[in-house]
């Protein structure tokens, strides 16, 4: 499992693979106000930022890579 | 060391190898668009491979190359000496790229980066020889044989279908736009880059975000999705909606290589600085703008740039900031300041400006989301921060902490200014806080509020929020503030009739700048025609397998030892026979014995057949060696070389390539004389140098020759005098022949001074003990004004020995067979003693003999047969014949010679020993080092 939850915070692992586009999905619909901890995540695939693109979720924590994080927020904000 | 990377080291060499042939072979013939065809695709792998390695000078160099190889191929360089000099070069210095790669011995590959500036050297050296035919890299056709398709399609792409348009660029901020601009102005190769990934890009594994990520130089990016998203609970999280937007500083060509599995996904457009030229911001009618322009054009027209900037510099300070007008003026300074010479651009900026003054300006597109949005709160926000500093100000109270309230006000009023980006204030301002410090007064500071040109309620729009206060924009329009100097420039597109249309255009490529991205993006791409190598890859399956040599060997030590134990059948049907008496069993294991005996022997032969390499292996690196050297010694030489293809034992091939480097060395640097000495002579003034090999029998023949002076054994003889290597006597009795290989005595030299070629006193002995260690002989020939003549004779194999087994005092040895001239029976009446050495007449020739046990110091005398005659064994030692008298000769055997090896090393006179069906151990002599 990629995730971890703790409440309504998601905190990703390091590497989101293509199939956890799914679970995070999922995971969006079911906590709308959910947050998400970007920190370990040091890549995701492409299908993952569409899904956050297309949900816009709370970011509780952007991830420590910059260069993801510079991506990610072009792209969530 | 990763098998890759191994595989990269050996096929590298192959490719340098390949490309040295070739460059040689289009000296000779530069026509030959089929060789140059080869060439450029052996630069061209290459360079690949090493992508795939971090060397980045190695690709740099060979990049470098490959866009000269496609110039030259496209014709539009042409192939030249000098060229093929040059890529010589780079291709060594691939080569010590490569040795460095191939020291490494831990996982992690070493730096190179010592060798960069060397790289850049070479590379700007050889795009230099481009440069130099004209036209540099921009037109390019997409000749490539091998992959026209992907490339063209995506030149097209880019130049045909795919505009940059006035929207393109407006979300790009412009303090970016202005970085671009400087880089660009700076030379840097930018590039606008769309890519859309197919919708179903996820299903064929790939990740497009990834792809993206890895671009390196981003200075701008932007994701967006193609249509709206829909409803989170209906998303397809699998559809790929993505459009990913970037400015990078990268070439086109390394964009398409990056996305070369996508080449229909992307569009990329060679940035050219006059398309980001574009001001945005607040539109507002500017009654200055008209004069300002009249005035600038005059300056401009007069070539007068720095009272241009000036002028701009004070319009830009009554200007607010987030003013379209101010932005255009921003723009002028940053074309001004970087592109002076881009007059052009200078217009079209100044003609937009003037016509913002004539007429109502235009409305841009994005004015209201940009900047002018948040300079009206930041304004505001401004007014109100300074409006506190002037209640503070006016205040008439003389309090202690005065100086200190002044010093507050002046702080905050600085800290407006730089958020306004009003800096030329700030001197003002310092000026006017010493003066009310020292005269306890506000009024300096009072003064310079009303007078500079901050904020007043004239503000543009007013919006709310932004309530921090303290960064203010403290500008205004007409009249007011200042605003900082920033670069302006703006150059425009020339349709500006428009006006106010245009004004919110970006340029678009038709003007003049502009005009030359099409060709040039054209040909960055199509100068990668290498684009869909993955079909290249499969072209050249390979029919080769490359195979550690070790694995060789140990096949043939098992073949040897295979040799070995069916060699013991014969003893086996002996015994059969004389102990067991069984004839008919006998018969059969003979019978048995000789189909073994041939299936070992064609396994013996395919596996030689396995170590043979062609001469050509060495013979390869000798047109460049003769070149190079000609070339340094200004003498004209032809090389011959025939039957290249002939084949030897992968270690005999090996042990002869620096003697005959040595030989080639010599030939070209005492042989050959120059074309005026030749001339001379009577001599076609281009020397011949001929290297020849073929097989004889079991036995390579090399032949080396040349047509130069020859070797005169006068001179030959007075210098091996000189040197103590003959006496007076021996000097006398030497005939030409034996003179002459006096150049193979250790320490001789003939040559006058010692040049970096040849001439320190080692070579030719040299070059006889390494053909002397493979069981080779040489000879050398020569006519004095006619040339000289080299013959090496060497074994094809050294694998397996043929060997005589002789008895001597009732034990066996063996004797190679080259050695063996033939084995006679003298009588022991034929044997002469003369000054106590016995001899014998042999076919009119007078044979010196010895016996084997004198030599062996055996104390046994020599036995001879029933009618007492002696067996002789005649060796051929450098020439001469001599016989050994042993007891008995017996057949010969093929035996695998293994060297004595330890303790045993030190001993003199044994070649190895050998391992006999039987299970005895063969001594084999070494009748050379026996006496």
């Amino acid at each position: 499992m990629p995730f971890e939850t703790k409440k309504t915070t998601l905190i990703a692992a390091a590497l989101l693979t293509v199939e956890d586009a799914e679970l995070l999905l999922e995971w969006l619909l079911k906590h709308p106000r959910g947050r998400l901890d970007l920190a370990a995540c040091t890549h995701l695939h492409a299908a993952n930022l569409q899904v956050l693109m297309a949900a816009q979720p709370q970011i509780a924590a952007w991830p420590r890579d910059a260069t993801l994080a510079a991506w990610l927020q072009t792209a969530l904000t | 060391m990763n098998p890759l990377l191994l595989q990269f080291l050996t096929e590298g060499r192959e490719f340098l190898q390949g490309i040295g042939e070739k460059l040689l072979q289009l000296e000779d013939n530069p026509a030959d668009s089929a060789c140059m065809d080869d060439l450029f695709r052996l630069v061209h792998t290459l360079k690949g491979n090493s992508g795939l390695f971090e060397v980045p000078e190695m690709t740099r160099v060979l990049h470098a190359a490959e866009d000269l190889m496609d110039a030259t191929r496209a014709g539009r360089v042409a192939f030249s000496r000098a060229l093929a000099d040059q890529l010589l070069e780079a291709m060594d210095f691939v080569a010590v790229l490569l040795d460095d790669l191939s020291a490494a011995t831990g996982e992690q590959l070493p730096s190179t980066s010592h060798h960069a500036a060397e790289a850049v050297r070479l590379g700007e050296l050889l795009r230099g020889l481009m440069a130099q035919a004209g036209e540099v890299v921009s037109e390019q056709l997409p000749v490539a044989s091998a992959a026209p398709s992907a490339p063209t399609a995506v030149a097209d792409n880019v130049t045909d279908n795919w505009q940059l348009t006035p929207d393109t660029f407006i979300h790009v901020p412009e303090a970016q736009r202005m970085d671009c601009y400087r880089r660009l102005s700076a030379g840097a190769t930018l590039c606008w880059l769309v890519y859309q990934p197919d919708e179903d890009c996820f299903f064929k594994g790939e990740d497009p975000f990834f792809q993206v990520i890895q671009l390196p130089d981003i200075l701008w990016q932007r994701v967006t999705s193609r249509e709206q998203w829909a409803a989170l609970a209906e998303l397809d999280a699998y559809r790929c909606l993505l459009r990913f937007e970037l400015i990078v500083s990268a070439s086109p060509a390394a964009l398409a290589e990056h996305f070369r599995y996508v080449p229909d996904q992307i569009e990329i457009v060679p940035l050219t600085a006059a398309a980001l030229l574009m001001p945005s911001g607040r539109v507002h009618t500017e009654p200055l703008a008209a004069e300002f322009t009249r005035t600038a054009q005059a300056l401009l027209a007069a070539g007068n740039l720095t009272a241009l900037t000036q002028a701009a510099r004070t319009l830009l300070e009554l200007s607010a900031p987030d003013l379209w007008l101010a932005s255009a003026l921003r723009w002028l300074l940053l074309v001004v300041e970087h592109t002076p010479q881009e007059i052009d651009l200078q217009r079209q900026v100044l003609a937009q400006i003037g016509e913002l003054g004539a007429q109502n300006p235009p409305k841009p597109p994005f004015s209201k989301g940009g900047f002018a949005a948040v300079n009206a709160e930041v304004l505001e926000a401004a007014q109100t921060v300074l409006a506190a500093q002037r209640d503070i100000l006016s205040l008439t109270d003389s309090a202690p902490w005065l100086t200190g309230r002044l010093q507050a006000a002046a702080a905050s009023l600085a800290g407006t200014c730089a958020s306004l980006g009003c800096d030329a204030e700030l001197t003002a301002l310092n000026h006017a806080l010493t003066a009310a410090i020292s005269a306890k007064t506000p009024a300096p500071l009072l003064a310079w509020l009303d007078n500079s040109p901050l904020p007043v309620e004239k503000g543009t729009s007013s919006s709310p929020s932004f309530g921090k206060e303290g960064q203010g924009g403290i500008l205004s329009t007409a009249g007011g503030l200042l605003s900082q100097p920033p670069d302006l420039k703006s150059p425009q597109p020339p349709f500006s009739k428009g006006g106010l249309d245009a004004v919110s255009n970006p340029p678009s490529p038709s003007f003049p700048k502009g005009g030359l991205d099409a060709p040039l993006s054209k040909a960055g791409l199509s100068e990668e025609p290498a684009f869909n190598r993955r079909a290249e890859d499969h072209q050249v399956s390979p029919r080769t397998l490359k195979v550690d040599q070790v694995k060789i060997d140990r096949l043939m030590n098992l073949i040897g030892e295979m040799v070995v134990a069916k060699n013991a059948l014969p003893y086996l049907a002996g015994r059969a026979e004389e102990v067991f008496g069984v004839r008919e069993l006998s018969r059969e294991i003979k019978s048995q014995y000789s189909v073994i005996n041939r299936i070992a022997e064609e396994m013996q032969d395919a596996i030689m057949q396995v170590r043979l390499l062609p001469v050509s292996f060495i013979f390869q690196r000798f047109p460049r060696l003769v070149r190079d050297l000609a070339h340094k010694l200004g003498k004209e030489v032809r090389l011959v070389m025939e039957g290249d293809t002939t084949e030897a034992d992968k270690n005999i091939i090996e042990a002869l390539s620096d003697p005959l480097i040595h030989i080639v060395r010599n030939s070209l640097d005492h042989g050959l004389e120059t074309p005026a000495v030749r001339q001379a002579a009577g001599k076609p003034s281009e020397g011949r140098l001929t290297i020849q090999a073929r097989q004889e029998s079991d036995r390579v023949v090399i032949t080396i020759s040349d047509d130069g002076r020859g070797i005169d054994p006068v001179v030959i003889r007075h210098k091996a005098y000189e040197k103590g290597i003959v006496d007076e006597v021996e000097l006398e009795r030497l005939t030409d022949q034996e003179a002459i290989n006096l150049v193979f005595a250790a320490g001789f030299s003939t040559a006058e001074t010692i040049t970096d070629l040849s001439g320190r006193g080692v070579g030719m002995d040299v070059v006889r003990d390494a053909i002397a260690k493979v069981n080779g002989t040489i000879e050398l020939r020569s006519t004095v004004g006619k040339g000289t003549q080299l013959r090496l004779s060497l074994p094809l194999s050294m694998a397996v020995t043929n060997v005589m087994m002789i008895e001597s005092a009732g034990q066996r040895f063996g004797v190679p067979m080259d050695a063996v001239a033939e084995t006679v029976r003298v009588p022991r009446r034929a044997v002469r003693t003369i000054k106590r050495r016995l001899t014998t007449v042999l076919r009119d020739r007078l044979v010196p003999l010895v016996a084997l046990n004198e030599l062996l110091a055996l104390e046994v005398p020599q036995r001879t047969n029933g009618d007492d005659e002696f067996a002789v064994l005649v060796v051929r030692i450098d020439g001469d014949y001599l016989g050994i008298i042993v007891d008995e000769c017996r057949e010969t055997v093929d035996i695998i010679l293994k060297p004595l090896a330890g303790f045993l090393g030190s001993l003199n006179g044994y070649a190895g020993s050998a391992l006999l069906g039987d299970g005895s151990v063969l001594l084999v002599l070494n009748p050379r080092e026996l006496l």
